[in-house]
């Protein structure tokens, strides 16, 4: 009774370990995805960031040090972040996207007529890239995420392969070892009765004749 | 059955040299800070930090590397706000792509290769 419920729980536990296994390869091949996704965001970026600098730094140099100052400290409260999560492979992951809530004309930092055009030039440049910072970040939160599920994975697989299933095969071989010796121990004591009764048998059958 | 997902809204903050942040501004992130040296940028890290409204936190490259640390201990306690660095005036980013590596490598077993 003991051994068929061990057999049971070993083939559960190796079809868990299978389950599991499989889930890791699923997790490996998203992740090398998203390192590839980020490699190439990451191109994206820095040439884009390049071309805003370059304006910038053309703008400023134009402009001279006082109106550079004074337009230093100006800013407006234009973007805002909208956040929620998705699922990748079933960890949650977040998502973020830029929210424009002001367009490009409305309650301006600068004035249009004095500033040289490569001011304009650099914000907009800055401009264009905000959605892949956005997505940067959010690949980066998931590798973090898929990265975490994937290290506490192969400890639940190495745990089954290293310590519980061993385990189970141990005691499956004891309990049937030990019933091997029982029977055996059976046998002969059947194989002992059967000899002695033929004795029996024999010396009756002299006596009787 | 739809469940809804909550979309939450949220503020972006910038840490970076003092040629840098202005622009930020100019483009409509309001919380663009100058930061000079360490002590000031950790001290605002904590703080945007804590303050739940604060997503999203664009560090410049030089800065983010002197705060690695500190960002890197935020980031296991909490998931917002989520850090981005990127490129500064001077070039780009130190390649963020080995400890992400090393990250996979302890996390699989084996090492891989990204083209």
């Amino acid at each position: 009774m003991e051994l068929l419920r061990l057999r049971r729980r070993m083939e559960l536990a190796q079809r868990a370990k299978d389950l599991l296994e499989e889930k890791r390869t699923v997790l490996v091949m998203e992740l090398l995805n998203l390192l590839r996704t980020t490699r190439d965001l990451e191109e994206r970026l820095e040439k884009g960031l390049a071309s805003a600098y370059e304006a910038w730094t053309k703008a400023r140099a134009i402009m001279g040090e006082k109106p550079l100052r004074s337009i230093s400290t100006e800013s407006w409260d234009r973007f805002s972040l909208e956040t929620a999560t998705k699922s990748i492979v079933g960890t949650q992951v977040p998502t973020m996207k830029f929210l424009k809530t002001m367009e490009f004309g409305e309650a301006f930092p600068y004035d249009l007529t004095t500033t040289p055009a490569e001011l304009d030039k650099a914000v907009a440049e800055l401009e264009r890239i905000l959605d892949l910072i956005a997505e940067e970040a959010e690949v980066e939160a998931a590798v973090k995420s898929l990265a975490t599920k994937l290290e506490s994975l192969k400890r639940r697989v190495n745990a089954l392969e290293y310590i519980f299933l061993p385990r189970i095969e141990h005691n499956i071989k004891f309990i049937q070892d030990h019933l091997e010796e029982m029977e055996r121990e059976s046998f002969f004591r059947l194989k002992r009765v059967k000899s002695s009764l033929e004795r029996r048998a024999r010396e009756a059958e002299t006596v009787n004749a | 059955m739809d469940r809804e997902r909550r979309r939450l809204i949220g503020k972006i903050a910038v840490l970076a040299e003092e040629d840098v942040a202005p622009l930020f501004r100019l483009v409509g992130i309001k919380d663009s800070f100058v930061v000079g040296n360490v002590e000031e940028a950790s001290k605002l890290i904590l703080d945007l930090s804590r303050r739940e409204e604060y997503k999203l936190i664009i560090v410049t490259s030089r800065i983010a590397q002197k705060l690695e640390n500190l960002i890197a201990n935020i980031s296991t306690k909490q998931i917002y706000p989520l850090f981005v660095t990127i490129p500064d005036r001077t070039g780009p980013v130190a390649r963020r792509i080995e400890p992400v590596r090393n990250l996979v490598r302890r996390a699989v077993g084996f090492d891989i290769k990204v083209k």
